[in-house]
């Protein structure tokens, strides 16, 4: 009776565990490319701001202002390392459209991220756009991405300009 | 249970006992300030002696580490690996003997030891069916019965690192059910969570001596090669009546081997590799994972004098981007027996690590990956833990020891964004004496002191002195019953800062309900000084500043336990009901005022829970089996939430199977729940990702054994590759398949 126990829980232990665990997940990872002084090489990047974090909105064609974007925000990346030319990221994502884009902090990320992201739409204050993630023959300077089920897209790069004009 | 060998067999021979202090003149030259310090009773006139030899009845072979303890005294033996032991300076009467070894039913038996003589004795030992350790030092700082001690304590032997491959301590521990390492940090019955390594809430012993570093609390699992490990005890519960600061939550303790007779020379071969994730885009280098590591220990012995010198190197390329190793291992031990009743040991331990950085990983689609720019990150570290004891057994009813130990460490970060080192060493003398009084008393009692020396760029540097004062008294107030009371005061001081000082009291009781049933209580206070790195840590990364406060008080522990031991001849059943409180836990925190990250005393918190364990044996066939499993509810009293970092029900499930007498088999499964609260990275409410799942892990192994000289093991882990977070952004081990062939000539 014991020994059958045991074989039981080992062999419920195998049907659960063989080659199993993770879900695949959905998301996508690039590198943000940081403006760099041209004699140094070091990272430009403005005492003004405190961080900066990739920040990805759900798509929606009727964006007017830069605080319905941030409305829309449904998840951010880890604090980018501004001290890099090429600061990596990734986001993991449901599936759906979006837009991506970078946002200077003009708070202390400490604080930002602990708050909820709802509240965080009520300060679009503290975000600075920076950069948008858009395809080389785009002319809006945004393009939407769509992430697939179990679909992770690499190669989300994304370009700072500290002059961004959002296009909408 | 014990009982009467009628297969043994009790000779008297009288022999003339020579004077061993005119055969060791000159070590007492060596030693006479020890001498001085430690002696002032004369060698008893008139004593006896017992020696003997301990065999297996079935094998007809020595058994060597076979305890035998001279009952209602402080005497006591090991076996040699020839099976034989000596027990000097035993005065004339009648005496009961306990004579134990994992595997083997334990006996008692009553000798005479008349004046000048020496009692020689053969004794046989019956294999029993369930395998465990039976002596523990922990639980009192002298060796007893497991089933005496009033908290939990569990053993896992040598055979259980051998059978599973281990390359550290780290490996085996888990295997304990209630015990969980994250990174490193290990926590017992919830203690800790997860605080990257920085102040561990359990302490880590090698034979008695604290094995972490002073700055930052890190534990060095890599510190005793596990072939030189004899078993490993865990006191899972408070242990700072005995043991100070970071016992908070348990004690580990690792005892290592004595040095064997003779000439001999050990060497240990192993390699494998880890098996590649199934997802292309997971596999993160095409070249295979392997892992190498080679020892060669030789040992002698010049009359009294025991020596033991080895050199090991372990490798491997890790089963994730950064998690390679290279590691050199140096030892050296020393054992110098004087006059029979008064041992040296001493063991030198050099470890120079090198090991890549892996702190996150790239990203949940390539999870073995390493973020860009990180990919040369490594930490440099050198260990070295140099302890010597003398141990004087005056007579069977008082014994000393003195104690020194120091302990290095130093680690340079080279990593991409930070180049920052810390150096810590402390040197720690210990006097202890333990008393036998009177029939109604063991008394053990000790002074600790401490002296710390840090430098590093990360905390600063700083020097630190603690001093203690312990001490326990266990009266058998019957037959049946044992109370024990002790408490220990701790004094500390970071350099000119005001002296803190902490009284940790702790009582226990053992009551045996009938001869297979014994109830166990305890209750006891605890605590833990903070750790310099959390005391003065200040530095930056990313955008996070991270301020110092020196300010921080000790977080403490108030904790209860009630036990049922039930031993019957094939089934062992054990459970424990636990409850813990915790006042001013110390966690990071964010300043408003600053927005600068500190170190506070912040938690209150409560841990209760409970643990059932059955060990088991098949009647006719040679099928050994353990299940335990552990429930905790941690709670977060501050916050009203469950602590973080903590798997609410752990289950181990073992079988052996002996094919021959040379052959075993065994397949283990261990299940945590999932996590239900992280702090570093918590979930995407709104996108739902979330990487925590529950933790299966099957790993099985095979064993060729030919005698003491031959040992050829196969293990694998993760036999079922699955795939799990042990925390955020951090994935599990993969499948292991390793070979290890240990030869003794």
């Amino acid at each position: 009776m014991k020994h059958c126990l045991s074989i039981l829980l080992i062999t419920a232990a195998w049907l659960v565990s063989c080659e199993e665990g993770l879900d695949p997940v959905a998301g996508i990872e690039g590198v943000v490319r940081f403006p760099t002084d041209p004699l140094t090489g070091a990272v430009d990047f403005p005492d003004t701001l405190k961080g900066a974090v990739v920040v990805v909105a759900e798509f929606s064609p009727t964006y007017t202002a830069v605080d319905s974007f941030f409305a829309h925000i449904v998840a951010t990346s880890a604090a980018l390392d501004t001290t890099q030319a090429d600061a990596p990221y990734y986001v993991q994502l449901a599936p759906g459209f979006y837009f991506v884009g970078v946002v200077g902090l003009t708070k202390p990320l400490a604080e930002i991220l602990f708050m909820p992201l709802d509240s965080l739409a009520q300060h679009p204050e503290y975000f600075k756009p920076i950069g948008l993630y858009h395809l080389p023959e785009s002319t809006l300077g945004i393009s939407s991405i769509r992430v697939g089920e179990a679909e992770w897209l690499t190669a989300i790069d994304i370009d700072v300009d500290y002059g961004l004009e959002l296009p909408f | 249970m014990s009982k009467r060998l009628n297969s043994m067999q009790i000779l008297k021979v009288q022999l003339p006992i020579s004077n061993p202090l005119t055969d060791l003149g000159f070590s007492r030259c060596i030693l006479a300030l020890l001498c001085v310090l430690l002696s002032g009773m004369p060698l008893a006139a008139g004593n006896g002696q017992i020696a003997g030899t301990v065999y297996s009845k079935t094998k007809a072979a020595p058994l060597p580490g076979t305890n035998i303890l001279v009952k209602g005294t402080l005497l006591g033996a090991a076996a040699d690996l020839g099976g034989e032991f000596y027990i000097p300076q035993v005065p004339p009467g009648e005496y009961t003997l306990q004579v134990l070894n994992i595997g083997y039913q334990s006996v008692e038996l009553t000798v005479s030891v008349a004046a000048d003589s020496l009692t020689q004795l053969v004794i046989e030992l019956q294999p029993k069916a369930i395998r465990s350790p039976e002596i523990v030092v922990t639980g009192a700082r002298r060796a007893m019965r497991k089933i005496d001690s009033p908290v939990t304590i569990a053993t896992l032997s040598a055979e259980e690192l051998s059978y599973r491959n281990a390359a550290t301590v780290q490996d085996i521990l888990p295997y304990e059910s209630g015990v969980q390492l994250i990174g490193g940090q290990i926590s017992m019955r919830g203690s800790s969570g997860y605080a990257r390594g920085a102040g561990s809430r359990v302490i880590v012993l090698v034979d008695g001596f604290p094995a972490m570093s002073f700055d930052n609390g890190t534990i060095y699992w890599d510190a005793v090669p596990v072939q030189d490990i004899e078993r490993i005890e865990i006191l899972k519960g408070p242990g700072s009546a005995l043991y100070g600061s970071n016992a908070m939550g348990g004690v580990v303790n690792i005892i290592t081997r004595t040095i064997a007779p003779g000439v001999r020379t050990a060497v240990s071969l192993g390699g494998g590799f880890y098996s590649k994730p199934a997802e292309e885009s997971q596999i993160w280098t095409k070249r295979p994972l392997l892992i190498e590591e080679w020892r060669v220990r030789h040992s002698r012995h010049f009359g009294a004098l025991g020596v033991a010198l080895a050199l090991g190197r372990n490798q491997s390329a890790g089963y994730h981007a950064n998690g390679w190793y290279r590691r050199w291992i140096c030892s050296g031990e020393l054992d110098y027996i004087l006059q029979q009743n008064r041992l040296i040991r001493s063991r030198l331990y050099l470890i120079l690590d090198d090991h890549g950085s892996f702190t996150e990983w790239k990203s949940p689609y390539q999870p073995f990956h390493t973020p860009l720019n990180t990919e040369d990150d490594h930490i440099v570290t050198h260990k070295l833990q140099w302890s010597t004891q003398y141990s004087y057994v005056v007579n069977p009813a008082q014994s000393r020891l003195l104690r020194l130990n120091i302990f290095e460490t130093r680690f340079d970060n080279r990593l991409h964004n930070n180049r920052g080192y810390a150096h810590s060493r402390t040197l720690n003398p210990e006097f202890q004496i333990n008393l036998r009084p009177d029939q109604n008393h063991y008394i053990s009692s000790g002074v600790d002191l401490k002296f710390h020396q840090v430098a590093a760029d990360l905390w600063g540097d700083h020097r630190g002195l603690e001093a203690a004062v312990y001490f326990q008294d266990e009266m058998p107030l019957a037959s049946f019953l044992s109370f024990s009371f002790g408490a220990r005061w701790d004094l500390n001081r970071v350099d000119r800062a005001q002296y803190r000082q902490q009284v940790n009291p702790k009582l226990g009781l053992t009551l045996d309900l009938s001869k297979t049933l014994v109830l166990r209580a305890s209750h006891g206070w605890a605590y833990r000084a903070p750790a310099m790195a959390e005391m003065f840590i200040q530095t930056q990364q990313y955008i996070f500043q991270v301020k110092p406060n020196p300010e921080l008080r000790p977080e403490t522990n108030r904790a209860s336990e009630i036990g049922l031991f039930r031993q019957g001849r094939w089934v062992n059943l054990d459970l424990a009901l636990f409850s813990s409180a915790y006042h001013d836990l110390i966690e990071p925190r964010l300043d408003h005022a600053d927005q600068k990250i500190q170190f506070r005393n912040l938690t209150e918190a409560r841990i209760r829970g409970f643990e059932i364990t059955a060990d088991w044996a098949g009647q006719r066939t040679p099928l050994t089996g353990r299940v335990s499993y552990t429930y905790i509810d941690p709670r977060d009293l501050s916050a009203d939430d469950v602590l973080a970092y903590r798997h609410r029900h752990t289950l181990v499930v073992s079988e052996q199977l002996l094919i021959s007498r040379h052959v075993t088999l065994g397949l283990d499964y261990r299940y945590l729940s999932r996590m239900e609260r992280v702090q570093l990275y918590p979930e995407n409410h709104v996108t739902g990702a979330d990487q925590r799942v529950p933790v299966h892990l099957v790993s099985g192994f095979c064993q060729y054994a030919l005698d003491q000289t031959l040992r050829i093991n196969l293990s694998v882990e993760n036999l079922w590759q699955y795939y799990y977070v042990v925390v955020e952004r951090n994935m599990g081990p993969l499948r292991l398949i390793k070979l290890r062939i240990d030869y003794v000539f």
